[in-house]
Order: C-alpha cells, then sequence, then structure tokens
C-alpha cells in the first residue's frame, strides 16, 4: 500500500495536472454575471453607466425643446452618426450600442424623426476609412444633405493610456454631441469619465 | 496481509509509475506544431490552417476556443498568422484582439517572480508568457490586418497599443534592452499609414519620426518626411534628431516651406500602394539534449542574467564529475535560413523594395537575453532531481525494512532510477514560441493611378500575385505573407 502510494504521489507531482473544465452560462445562473470586470473596455455597466450620464442631459437640454416647437410645422430629421473611437481599445461596438441606446431615447422621447446610423452601411464604411475627415463640418454637411437630416447626434471618445510594471489603466473620455448639419455648430454637449484598470 | 500490501505488487507499480511519466510527457509545442510549418514553408497556408484549427480542437477559422488557456492562444496567434496570409484579415484581425486582450493579462499577472525552471520545463501545462518582441510584433501584425482592410479607425487603435508598449518597453525603466530599433521602425512606419491615411498628420509625423529615428531611412521615406514637416509644421519634438539625421530632414522642410494639405494628398497619398512582404520563418525553440558541461560552460558565460550561485554551480560540477548528471534536455533555437531575394512589381514593371525588419534577428537577441538564466535554471532543477532520485532510494529501502520485504528494499534503486529517469522523460522543454513569425519584412511604397492595379511579390524563385485597388484618398495597403 505504502509502496504504491509513493509511486502514485510521484506521478501525480511530475505528471498530472488536474484543472476544471471552462463552462458556458447565462445570467440567470450566475447573477453577478454582468457584474465582472472581464477587460478594458466598455462593458455593458459601463455602457449604462455613461448612458445614464449623457441621456439625462441630452433629454433635458435646450435642443430637445427646440425640435419640439420645430415639430409643430415639419418635425427635424436627426441622424445617428458613428462615435468616433479616439482610444487605444477596440471599443467600436460599444460605442455603437451606446449609439442605438440614444436612439431608442430619442425616437421614443423627442419630438424628431431619427435616422437610424444601422441603416447607413457606405456612411460608416466611409467613416472607418477616413475617420478625422469624416467629421469635418463641410464633410457633415454633404453627409447630411445626403440623409436629409438637420441635425446628428454623435461622439468621441478619447482615452489616456498608462501602464507601469503590473498595472495598467486607461482612462475614457466621452463626449456626445449634437451637431446642426447647415452650420457645423454644435448645439449640444456633454462630457462624462470612467476608468478602467488591470491592477494588482 | 493485505493484497495491497504485497511487496510481489511493487515492481507493477514501477512500471506503472513509468508508463504514467511517459504518457504524460507531451511531445513538445513546436513537435505539435510542426506539420504547420512545413505546409507553410511549403505555400500552403490553408493546409497549416487546418492542422492548427485541428490542435485547437476546431473545425473552421470561423470558430473560436473556448478558452486561452495553457498553449491555445499561441495557437490561436498561430491561426492568426496564417488567416493573414490568406487574405482573411477579419478573422485575422478579431483572433490577434483576443491574443492580445489574454496576454496583456499574462504580462501583468507574472511581473512578479517567476520560477524560471517551472517555465522553462512545464510547457503547455503554464500559460504562456510572451517575449516583449512578440507583443510588439502582435500589434504590429495586427495593424497590418485593419491597414489592409482600409479600417484606419482599427489601425490606430492598435497603433496606440503599440505605441503604449513601445513606451513602457523600449523607453522606460523597464526598457528590454533585447529589442531591435528595426522592430520599432516597422511598427511606426505602419502607425505613421494609419494616421496619415485617417488624415491625423501631426501624429503621423510623430509615428513617422520615430520610424525615422529608428532607422529607417530610404530615400524616398526622406522625400516624404520632408514634406509632412512642411505640411504639420513638425520639428522632431519628442524624438532626439541629431545623430539620426532627422535633424537635416526638419530643415530641410523648414527650408522648402509651407506645403497645402491638397499637394502633400496628391504626392504621398493619391495611388500611393504600400507592399508588405513578411517572407521567411523566424527561428523558434526546438528541444535538445545538451551535455552537462557544455551546459555549465554556457551558463557561466551568460553571466549578465546568472540564475545559479557559485555552490550551486559547484554542486553542478560535483554531479557531472561523478557521471550523476550528464544532459540537460533545454530548448534552442533553430538555425535561421538566409534571408529570401524579394522582387516588387507594379503592372509588370519592377519596383525598389527595403528590408525595414528583420525579425529573425529580433528572435535570437531576445533569446540570447534570457537564455543564460533559463539554463541555469535547467542545471538546477537536474541537481534537484539528482537529490530527489536519492530520496527515492532511501524511501522505498526504509518500506521494505518496515514491511519485512527486502524485494522492495532491493527495487529501491530501481525506484531511484525511475523516479530520475521518467522526470527527465516528462521534462519536455517549453518550446512555445509564435512559430509562424516571418524572418523578415519588406517593404515597398509605389504610386500608381487610382484603380485597379496588378501587384506582384516573387520571394526567391516563387511568385504571388495580387490585384489591388490604388484610392483616391487613402494608401492601399496589400500584405504579402502566403509565399515565405
Amino acid at each position: 500500500m505504502k509502496t504504491e502510494m509513493v509511486v502514485l504521489l510521484v506521478g501525480l507531482f511530475v505528471g498530472l495536472s488536474a484543472c476544471g473544465k471552462p463552462q458556458y452560462v447565462r445570467d440567470t445562473e450566475e447573477p453577478r454575471l454582468d457584474e465582472y470586470t472581464m477587460s478594458l473596455r466598455l462593458d455593458r455597466e459601463d455602457l449604462n453607466r455613461l448612458y445614464d450620464e449623457n441621456a439625462k442631459r441630452l433629454m433635458s437640454s435646450s435642443i430637445i425643446k427646440q425640435w419640439e416647437r420645430e415639430a409643430v410645422g415639419t418635425p427635424p430629421v436627426v441622424a445617428i452618426f458613428p462615435m468616433r473611437n479616439e482610444t487605444s481599445e477596440h471599443i467600436e461596438q460599444g460605442l455603437d450600442a451606446l449609439l442605438s441606446k440614444f436612439e431608442t431615447d430619442l425616437v421614443n422621447g423627442s419630438a424628431a424623426d431619427v435616422v437610424s446610423h444601422e441603416n447607413q452601411p457606405d456612411l460608416i464604411a466611409e467613416v472607418k476609412r477616413q475617420q478625422s475627415e469624416a467629421y469635418d463640418p463641410a464633410r457633415l454637411a454633404e453627409y447630411g444633405r445626403q440623409l436629409g437630416a438637420q441635425y446628428f447626434v454623435t461622439g468621441k471618445v478619447y482615452d489616456v493610456a498608462e501602464q507601469v510594471k503590473g498595472e495598467k489603466r486607461v482612462q475614457y473620455f466621452m463626449f456626445v454631441q449634437v451637431i446642426e448639419v447647415a452650420t457645423g455648430a454644435i448645439k449640444f454637449q456633454n462630457e462624462s469619465a470612467l476608468t478602467k484598470g488591470l491592477i494588482r | 496481509m493485505r493484497a495491497s500490501d504485497d511487496p510481489r505488487r511493487a515492481p507493477l507499480a514501477i512500471t506503472g509509475l513509468i508508463a504514467v511519466l511517459v504518457l504524460s510527457g507531451c511531445a513538445g509545442y513546436s513537435t505539435s506544431v510542426r506539420e504547420a510549418q512545413v505546409d507553410l514553408r511549403a505555400g500552403r497556408p490553408e493546409a497549416a490552417l487546418d492542422v492548427i484549427n485541428d490542435r485547437l480542437d476546431l473545425e473552421n477559422a470561423e470558430q473560436i476556443p473556448a478558452d486561452l488557456k495553457k498553449s491555445r492562444v499561441l495557437l490561436l496567434l498561430e491561426r492568426a498568422t496564417l488567416l493573414q496570409a490568406l487574405g482573411r484579415y477579419d478573422l485575422a484581425a478579431r483572433d490577434m484582439i483576443a491574443v492580445d486582450q489574454r496576454m496583456e493579462w499574462l504580462d501583468l499577472d507574472s511581473a512578479k517572480t517567476v520560477d524560471l525552471g517551472k517555465y522553462l520545463y512545464s510547457g503547455s501545462a503554464t500559460p504562456y508568457r510572451a517575449p516583449t518582441y512578440e507583443r510588439m510584433l502582435l500589434n504590429t501584425l495586427n495593424m497590418l490586418n485593419f491597414l489592409a482592410m482600409g479600417d484606419m479607425q482599427g489601425a490606430k487603435v492598435e497603433a496606440r497599443r503599440f505605441r503604449l508598449l513601445e513606451s513602457f518597453f523600449a523607453e522606460g525603466p523597464e526598457s528590454d534592452a533585447a529589442l531591435i530599433p528595426e522592430l520599432l521602425a516597422l511598427g511606426n512606419y505602419l502607425g505613421g499609414v494609419a494616421f496619415e491615411s485617417a488624415r491625423d498628420y501631426d501624429i503621423a509625423a510623430r509615428y513617422y519620426g520615430r520610424a525615422w529615428a529608428n532607422g529607417f531611412r530610404e530615400p524616398w521615406f526622406r522625400e516624404q518626411l520632408v514634406d509632412l514637416g512642411r505640411l504639420t509644421g513638425w520639428r522632431g519634438r519628442g524624438i532626439a534628431t541629431a545623430a539620426n539625421g532627422l535633424e537635416d530632414v526638419l530643415i530641410e522642410s523648414e527650408l522648402k516651406g509651407a506645403l497645402r494639405a491638397e499637394e502633400y494628398r496628391r504626392v504621398h497619398i493619391r495611388g500611393n500602394v504600400l507592399v508588405v512582404a513578411q517572407t521567411g520563418l523566424a527561428p523558434y525553440k526546438v528541444p535538445e539534449r545538451i551535455p552537462i558541461g557544455a551546459a555549465i560552460a554556457y551558463s557561466t558565460r551568460h553571466s549578465h542574467r546568472r540564475s545559479l550561485t557559485h555552490e550551486q554551480l559547484a554542486d553542478a560540477n560535483r554531479m557531472a564529475v561523478a557521471g550523476a548528471l550528464k544532459w540537460v534536455n533545454f530548448p534552442v533555437l533553430t538555425s535561421s535560413n538566409p534571408p529570401r531575394r524579394v522582387d516588387v512589381s507594379l503592372d509588370g514593371s519592377a519596383a525598389p523594395n527595403a528590408r525595414i525588419a528583420d525579425v529573425s534577428q529580433q528572435v535570437r537577441a531576445g533569446w540570447d537575453s534570457v537564455a543564460g538564466a533559463l539554463i541555469g535554471a535547467a542545471i538546477l532543477r537536474m541537481v534537484t532531481r539528482a537529490a530527489v532520485g536519492g530520496g527515492t532510494r532511501a524511501g522505498t529501502r526504509a518500506i521494505g525494512q518496515a514491511n519485512d520485504a527486502p524485494a522492495i528494499g532491493a527495487l529501491g534503486w530501481l525506484a531511484g532510477l525511475a523516479v530520475e529517469g521518467a522526470m527527465t522523460a516528462a521534462d519536455v522543454p517549453d518550446t512555445r514560441s509564435w512559430t509562424t513569425l516571418p524572418g523578415q519584412i519588406h517593404i515597398s511604397r509605389l504610386r500608381a493611378e487610382p484603380g485597379p492595379h496588378s501587384v506582384t511579390v516573387g520571394v526567391d524563385a516563387r511568385k504571388e500575385t495580387q490585384v489591388v485597388q490604388a484610392r483616391e484618398s487613402i494608401v492601399t495597403v496589400v500584405n504579402f505573407s502566403r509565399v515565405r
């Protein structure tokens, strides 16, 4: 018995390593699933936080009231324009999700007619090709004419990313804007920020 | 006496131990991907992709692994490299982003002191820790994926990630002395292309300036840098300009006067095609048995990161002389193939190209910087093992005496040998590395009228041709890495 134990222990020590297998779960099985921070990118918790901060300001802004007044005649057409990612993280999908939430609020809570950004694949492709140029006011006016829009809801996200030994921090700064197509004037802007980190 | 205490079962148990140990010893990473290497060498990346998908237990490249533990993160990186060679840039980018995130975690997680011996031999049992150059090449080659797709937004993200690593590993207090400037030149040059195409000219100037400072100084690039200085007024802020000739470039910019953006775009963007040719294969790690004497000498020579104390070295020497230690299993780099001859042509007319990065040299430099410490850890492990073998012999002898079973005691020496021998057999050196990396990377910046053009890259006697679309407003980037 002892001999076999010696043999088995040495065998286990040298050759074998047991590890749990990964498994798929849903939020009803693991209620805290959405609370875990799994990367430095923007997850749903982050998006909800950024959205709440910005939507509250936007929906109570003077431009929303102006659209209500204009809607007495012909409702203004508002296009959702992709947000500009100027960060060191691939957060494009998160930003698209954020804009979709704005879109929902504008459709349900404003007097404007809304043109979905998801129905503008050519525009999105153009933005990806020439991101900076696409946000030039002259270019925006051109897009606006193509879409029949008087306003764009858009934004940009910047970051300050830093790494030191064993830790990394990404500070996000988000600006949500409403731009008047005809003039390029920024009719609404709000800044919000959040920080994510990989720390010990 | 119970059956399980029967000393006659001891030989059976020892045999079982040897079988367990032999079976548990895997062939090692480089052996497991050798087939894919052969296919890639022969210009069959499709077949190589099948091999890697098989190793990942996946049916196709659209699927992703359930987790990236053990060696899967590296296999996924190999797959991304093959997908890039096949022009499936979206999938290649997806895989590289996943690998990057995982490596970032592992890199920061392992910033603490690590057991070199464990990492040297535990192979697929431990997470893969990428050397600095692999981390930086990952962002560089993923930048290439996004550039080839014309997705400047994604390319800029990768450029910023590269820059963050560069500032940490090449400029900060944690600098990696094994990084070669050419690697930085490549990443910065591609970053310059991304920001230039996105019309962020000020940022492009800084990336291009660092590419120049790190040694990429082709005459046509000089012209472009002069014009970018004229356009942006950039005067080399943040870069030492005197020693590398950048000062002269910037003086020329100033003397020539301002340049309008339209004129810059007409010359340097409109119809520009950047050809990136990845050729050969960088050295990768393979297992080798090294005589103990040679190993000790090697460890002593590479004393800048010595891991053995004088006492440990003395122990190793004593055991070597006594014949208790004969060999050390150790990973070594494959020898480099001579660089390939690269020819580029546009619509049948030969065009100049230049080598921007010698990845093989970088891999060798990276390995040389750690090999001394690693072989020291390997020797230490062998010394420890000899002691374990001795302990096992003593232990089984004691069991034999306690059970009045001389057969067990007689088998003590066999048990000791079994432990030593089987542990050696199970000591498969960790040969994990990015085995599909190219040996050299060449670039060629061509000018053509917007529209379709035929670009051919010759690698020695083999050729690959792609039809590319030269564009009005961004630099068209085309990758060639199928023919190595």
